[in-house]
């Protein structure tokens, strides 16, 4: 429990400073009540004339660009002064002072390459790192809230359906795994996108750069590790609802650096903790209700063969001649290793084992709650040859790697000195879900 | 002729960016703690380049080289820029040399 509260004080600490720096450093980028670069204002007076000229020259942030046009209009200032206490008259101590500082564009393009110095582009990049990694913390809670607000949405609405007749089941066949894999794919989508426009604008303000400038280096690093991350690098369920999303990050990630960058970012994120807490609270009552009134449970394993289970599709019994009782042990034994697949291990005493060859575990579609084979296949859907270690023999099976592998039975098989394939043990069922990356999901035999 | 007006007069021809950093950083942190705005530069170096030789021309001819120096110099944190209200109630911008501690009241450079 302690270790809890300051993981959440850590990550709470975290996102506050990087709100905080991020806040900061956009204070640059903020257009002033008079922003007048990119501008040259047609001017009477040729000292605002000129500042305004230097101004439309500076390729800086705009809170920089303030700075300079009040300096340098505070410069002129006292330089005419002493210019006409010198015994100029006002409009040649108005030339002096303006001829002095050189040409307009000259001196912007000299201004702006100063403030744009290598300690500040480290700063830059240092510090959009950590906005980075801190806009991801915050993307990925505001992506869960976004998706619990959609769900909710969802469930809402078919409520309402449900009232004029019409029911939709929003688990699914797939015993929710759509609906999951939806959630984490729209997480990530939206952690990436936050992540890459914190960066884009703490850099760009820390290192005095526009936005668009610096946009291109994030786009890419965004392409390549959210890109990775949503492709390959996060396993969990997944769908063919989901996939596109999750292929989509790269893009998702060019566009949150490009996309309307130089406009502020909205800051919400106190109205966000509160909506945050809300949907919490909601979601937690709303799945409680859902918990109350679901009967059974659609995992877990099941064992214990039955006359009209239909196993006969497997194989037929291996005969008693070539596998007596008592020549299998611990039989059914399985062992689920998460995302490692499942092992399945038996004992054969060597006396049978002499009769039997091309050993393997066979992998069948089962139906729902564990009522047999489904006889719609007529062929296993996972095969994994025996290995044998003294007269145990183990296989793993991948069941995770298979998109919808749903309820199974696993069967122990040989071939008997006649040359025919026989059953030698059901080794139970049970159900599974597919646990990989969207490339696994890709690339899934079936 | 000693060190700092050998560096002012370079101020006078066409000196460079680098050159007019280090005339600008000189009369900065010669301030020991103290703020000067850029026409106050500006005056300490013309100041710096009149006690030279008569054929150093005007020290103020290369003023469009102060505040990229200053800039230069602030961006990469040897100096330190702020606001300031002046005694005329008009914010002036002005610069002092940045340390790594702060000074010991009472320890201040011996002048």
């Amino acid at each position: 429990m302690i270790g809890l509260l300051v993981i959440l004080a850590g990550l709470g600490v975290f996102v506050t400073a990087t709100v905080a720096i991020v806040r900061r450093a956009e204070w640059r980028l903020r257009p002033g009540p008079r922003n007048t670069a990119g501008l040259a204002s047609p001017s009477d007076d040729p000292v605002g004339s000129y500042v305004d000229r230097v101004a439309a020259s500076l390729a800086l942030p705009a809170a920089d660009v303030r700075d300079v046009r009040a300096e340098l209009l505070d410069h002129l200032g006292d330089s005419i002064a002493t210019l006409e206490d010198e015994g100029f008259s006002h409009d040649d101590a108005v030339r002096e002072a303006v001829g002095r500082l050189g040409p307009a564009p000259e001196l912007g393009r000299q201004l702006s390459a100063a403030h744009q110095s290598t300690r500040r582009l480290l700063a830059g990049a240092g510090g959009g790192v950590f906005a980075a990694a801190g806009g991801f913390v915050v993307g990925y809670l505001g992506g869960i809230g976004a998706s619990l607000l959609m769900f909710i949405g969802a469930f809402l609405a078919a409520g309402l359906l449900a009232k004029v007749g019409f029911a939709p089941d929003l688990t699914g066949p797939d015993n929710g795994s759509t609906a999951n894999s939806l959630l984490i794919s729209m997480t990530i989508a939206v952690a990436a996108a936050t992540s890459i426009r914190f960066a884009v604008r703490t850099s760009a303000g820390l290192s005095r750069r526009a936005p668009k400038t610096v946009a291109g280096f994030w786009a890419l690093a965004g392409v390549v590790v959210f890109g990775w991350l949503a492709i390959f690098g996060v396993s969990g369920q997944q769908s063919w609802y989901s996939i596109p999303i999750e292929l989509a990050v790269p893009f998702i990630a060019v566009a949150a650096a490009f996309c309307r960058i130089d406009r502020p970012m909205p800051h919400i994120a106190r109205w966000a903790i509160a909506s945050f807490a809300v949907l919490v609270i909601v979601t937690v009552a709303v799945l409680g209700m859902a918990t109350q009134t679901t009967t059974g449970s659609d995992a877990g394993a099941f064992n214990g063969p039955e006359p009209d289970m239909h196993f006969d599709l497997v194989a037929a019994p291996a005969p008693a001649a070539w596998l007596g009782e008592g020549d299998l042990s611990d039989s059914g034994s399985s062992e689920a290793t998460g995302s490692f697949g499942t092992t399945f291990s038996i004992d054969l005493s060597r006396g049978a084992s002499a009769n039997w060859h091309d050993l393997r575990f066979e992998a069948w579609h089962g139906l729902p709650n564990g009522d047999g084979i489904d006889t719609r296949y007529t062929a296993a859907f996972l095969i994994q040859p025996v290995s044998s270690e003294d007269s145990t023999l183990t296989a793993t099976l991948h069941f995770e790697r298979i998109r919808q592998p749903g309820s199974w039975w696993v069967f122990l098989t040989g071939v008997g000195p006649d040359g025919r394939r026989y059953s030698l043990d059901n080794s139970g069922g049970g159900t599974s879900t597919f646990n990989g990356s969207a490339w696994d999901w890709i690339t899934a035999p079936q | 002729m000693n060190r700092s007006r050998a560096a002012s007069r370079d101020v006078i021809g066409r000196t460079t960016l680098e050159q007019q950093r280090r005339l600008v950083l000189a009369v900065v942190a010669g301030q020991d703690g103290g703020a000067l705005t850029g026409p106050a530069i500006l005056r300490r170096l013309g100041e710096q380049s009149a006690d030279g030789p008569a054929d150093d021309g005007g020290a103020v001819t290369n003023e469009s080289l102060l505040y990229p120096a200053l800039h230069g110099l602030e961006a990469d944190w040897t100096i330190r820029a702020e606001w300031q209200v002046g005694s005329d109630g008009v914010r002036h911008r002005s610069y002092r040399a940045r340390r790594l501690l702060p000074r010991i009241a009472g320890r201040g450079r011996p002048t």
